[in-house]
């Protein structure tokens, strides 16, 4: 399925900033603004959350306190990597971010650092579902490949798991 | 200070009830109880021994999960729930996160199964 990008979507030339990237689900390389990362850790024992949706696979002790693990795969309905259920493999690593009152742990592999990265030129539609387009800011050009920079706060109200 | 919590298992679930809440355990009871597995909506072993707990204050009962246990928990180990399922947790009855040594239980407060 093909999209379009929001109308505010493309970010202007020379206002880049460093971004964090990581793959999520099969091979979908998302971006936030480094700043918006807390650090990054490794995957651990979950403790699993009753009647939860599908991304959020459970709640991760870092550093002694609780935060809810969320696979932006399902959310964001990109193609899924194989894993077991339960708790996170060897290769997953946790990307701690914060926006506004929510903190939370995204699932992510291959976390690189982009100090510089390029806005990638625009294109008129996107390889991506619906479920993504509203929440891709650009598209950057990363040293791993392309990557779409989300826009975390609003990512993040979205995942809310409401009462 | 540390207060004494039982902890209980429902599937994958454990649960920490503050001790105080309960005044004993019955092995059978015939009357009525809340089923925590059923009030939380998850899968038990049907073959597992589960006690009765008798709620203090209360004619009520629940009928508790497998595994149960005394542990003395102190405040650094409670938690409050992370704000992005909060809400989902307060639904069930659960109010915060009691830290073990491997993972978190659910702190479920009788309170609301009192008239339940």
């Amino acid at each position: 399925m093909m999209s379009t990008l929001r109308e505010d979507a493309v970010a202007s030339p020379g206002k880049e900033a460093p971004v964090i990237s990581f793959l999520v689900g099969a091979s979908t390389r998302v971006a936030l603004v480094a700043t918006t990362a807390l650090e990054i850790v490794d995957g651990g024992p979950l403790t699993v959350i009753p009647h939860a949706p599908g991304h959020v696979l459970g709640i991760a002790q870092v550093r002694g306190r609780p935060l809810p693990v969320v696979d932006l795969a399902p959310f964001l309905d990109l193609p899924r990597h194989d894993r077991p259920s339960g708790n996170l493999s060897g290769i997953d690593r946790l990307v701690v971010v914060a926006a506004g009152s929510l903190e939370v742990a995204l699932l992510g592999r291959e976390v690189h650092v982009d100090d510089r990265p390029r806005v990638a030129p625009a294109r008129g539609t996107l390889p991506y579902g619906d479920a993504i387009a509203e929440h891709v800011v650009a598209e950057l050009e990363t040293a791993r490949g392309i990557a779409v920079l989300l826009d975390l706060p609003r990512v993040l109200e979205a995942a809310r798991v409401r009462g | 200070m540390n207060a004494m919590h039982l902890l209980t298992r429902l599937g994958d679930v454990r649960l920490a009830i503050v001790a105080s809440e309960l005044d004993g355990f019955d092995a059978t009871w015939a009357g009525p109880a809340v089923d925590l597995a059923q009030h939380l909506g998850l899968e038990v072993d049907p073959d597992a021994a589960r006690r009765v707990g008798r709620i203090r204050g209360s004619d009520r009962r629940v009928v508790l999960g497998s595994d149960l246990r005394f542990v003395a928990v102190s405040l650094q180990a409670m938690h409050r729930c992370p704000a992005l399922v909060q809400d989902h947790l307060r639904d069930l009855g659960i109010d915060a996160l009691v830290a073990l040594d491997d993972g978190f239980a659910y702190l479920l407060s009788l309170h609301g199964l009192r008239d339940a």
